[in-house]
């Protein structure tokens, strides 16, 4: 499989089903770097433009519900997702390393100002020499953060306040295995329009669409612990959605 | 120098110009000056484009331009097309409205269809057979002060700047526009994908002038506004459109007590007195701050006890919902197809009936979902 080709295609249905639910995308190119040329097996994937960014208006009575749900005034809020994953360039689930973060900002127009509503990173990782997660680390797992690794930069940059996210405690909380697929599978669920959901969801339910986790060593303990580690958010086990 | 605002229009035949002219003078404001081209002007050589351009220029320029589709009558432009006509406004940043003879002539559907903003053009219906030609000068006179009134809008915010670009977006300026600055990215959506849109500001050379800059990217919020903001129900709704997302009957929202409950969503932006435009935020904003689950119900809970359901046009047994802009008529989400590519991104409520869609959809290169 064309793993530059397969992002791609993702990131296209996945800005179409934004577009239909009242978000806009400005840029979703995948990129894809060799880590070891010239004869690269493995590469990192990244997008053109660093992260997507997910744009939607908060106003009263809006579709999307946020200004009564969150209690939000008039203005704007942008979803960033920074991804960046050590992938097999022939096999799209054969991810060395992960690391996803996002960003919730909240534009107020009446201040002028933004604001870091929520902060986090999903990670996953394995040393080289033992194809074996740090010590104590949970093999998936999300930390929230005021300033994710990639993504603070550029709140740095826009000047967004983060003290709502100051203090919080950097914890790692177990997750399922959350690389980009099902984070853009994540936010879908919570923020599009339940038609544009679904048709995402049966995109992603389509043939080799999904994640599963091919990585040598947990390969291995996937055969001994059939259905143990599956990846994999709920939403993926449940019977074929009803066509809306 | 210019005292007058002009209208120049373009008009063939030498039998019904006097009539239209004269209706146009009749409804324009005091300030406005109809002028038509009659051709016969002092260049006779040279492209067509060149010829009326420097004719055009002869005439003193114009604020906006009305022409007739066909022009083979003009003297010394023996085939002259609207065609040429678009261009010269399109490169002067006039607003232009072209019209053909009859309310459901071939050629004005065909202009219809066309998705007029994309060829930066209003479009005027001539009802010749009834010889109407006073509605016809009224709806001029409504597009007219619509586009005047989004160029004084720009003239006066980039006058602040002092001919420096600000630098926004078209979807940012509209926004400011309709001061509506919380809907910009729904207004960004309305400007995805049409790629075309944006080709203005490729054609406009360095020498341009700031204030033809300014000139052409009001034709642009002009078209923009008209032929797809307001015409794909999303951030607006026409009445039908109204009724449909609030779950009224056409008739229940006719009532003048219904739609006072609603006068706070009335949309007063520009080109606001052609039909009636609802902010589709604002109606929500009123049922859902009510506690209401629909329209039907606010206005139930509001007293109207006979208020009756809207019906779904392909299956009335479920309320409607979404509005078909074929048969421009409510029809339920489940009995409509939506994302129609010819449509813009925002525009969820802009749909097309799965029977029409059906009819289509083979002839338009669309695939059922």
């Amino acid at each position: 499989m064309d793993v530059y080709n397969h992002y791609q295609g993702l990131l296209e249905v996945f800005t179409k089903c934004a577009n239909e639910s009242s978000f806009g995308i400005p840029d979703s190119r995948v990129k894809l770097t060799k880590l070891h040329p010239p004869a690269a097996t493995w590469y990192q994937l990244e997008l053109q433009a660093g992260y997507l960014s997910l744009k939607t208006d908060i106003s009263d009575g809006h579709i999307n519900g946020i200004a009564e749900a969150w209690g939000l005034p008039s203005g704007e809020l942008e979803i960033l997702i920074y991804p960046r994953e050590q992938i097999r360039i022939d096999d799209p689930w054969n991810i060395k390393r992960s690391q996803v973060e996002i960003a919730y900002l909240f534009y107020n127009i009446e201040l002028d100002k933004t604001a870091l509503l929520l902060g986090l990173h999903f990670d996953f990782g394995v040393k080289n020499d033992i194809d074996e997660p740090e010590v104590a680390h949970p093999l998936f797992h999300v930390t929230l953060t005021p300033s994710p690794m990639n993504l603070k930069g550029i709140l740095h940059h826009r000047k967004v306040d983060t003290t709502r996210m100051e203090g919080i405690p950097s914890v790692r909380l177990p997750t399922a295995h959350m690389t980009l697929p099902s984070v853009l599978l994540s936010v879908a669920a919570d923020h599009f329009q339940p038609a544009a959901f679904n048709k995402f969801l049966r995109y992603m339910r389509g043939e080799g669409n999904y994640p599963t986790m091919t990585n040598n060593l947990f390969e291995q303990r996937m055969k001994k612990q059939k259905n143990r580690m599956r990846s994999c958010a709920w939403y993926a086990d449940l019977p074929p959605v009803t066509v809306i | 120098m210019k005292t007058k605002r002009t209208v120049l229009l373009f008009e063939d035949s030498k039998t019904e110009r006097p009539v239209i002219l004269a209706a146009l003078e009749k409804t324009m404001p005091k300030d406005v000056a109809v002028i038509p081209f009659i051709g016969g002007g002092n260049s006779k050589k040279g492209t067509y484009e060149s010829r009326i351009k420097k004719d055009f220029k002869a005439l003193g320029g114009a604020d906006f331009i009305i022409c007739d589709q066909d022009l083979s009558l003009i003297p010394d432009y023996p085939g002259l097309s609207a065609q040429v006509v678009t261009a010269l406004a399109y490169a002067e940043g006039i607003p232009v409205a072209l019209y053909g003879r009859g309310k459901e002539d071939f050629m004005t559907q065909r202009l219809k269809a066309r998705r007029p903003f994309l060829e930066r053009r209003f479009v005027l219906h001539l009802d010749h057979l009834n010889w109407d030609a006073e509605k016809f000068a009224v709806k001029a006179r409504i597009i007219f002060d619509g586009c005047q009134q989004i160029l004084g809008f720009l003239e006066r915010n980039l006058g602040k700047k002092k001919g420096k670009p600000i630098g926004w977006t078209p979807a940012k300026w509209m926004s400011q526009l309709l001061e509506r600055p919380q809907i910009v990215n729904r207004l960004d959506l309305y400007g995805s994908g049409d790629q075309q849109y944006l080709s203005w500001l490729i054609a406009s050379g360095k020498e341009d002038e700031p204030k033809q800059l300014t000139r052409v990217l009001a034709a642009e919020l002009s078209y923009w506004l008209w032929d797809s903001i307001l015409r794909f129900p999303g951030i607006t709704v026409n009445m039908v459109a109204a009724a449909s997302l609030l779950n009224l009957s056409p008739a229940t929202w006719d009532k003048p007590n219904v739609r006072a409950l609603f006068e706070a969503a009335k949309y007063h932006g520009p080109f606001g007195v052609d039909k009636e435009f609802w902010w589709r935020d604002e109606l929500q904003a009123i049922v859902r701050r009510a506690g209401a689950d629909d329209g039907l119900a606010f206005v139930k809970a509001k007293g109207v006890k006979a208020a009756v359901r809207s019906s779904c046009r392909v299956d009335p047994t479920l309320p409607a919902g979404c509005y078909c802009m074929l048969a421009e008529k409510p029809v339920s989400q489940a009995n409509s197809v939506g994302s129609i590519p010819y449509f813009p991104s925002g525009a969820d409520l802009a749909r097309i009936s799965r029977p029409e869609f059906k009819r289509v959809a083979p002839w338009a290169g669309l695939q059922m979902p």
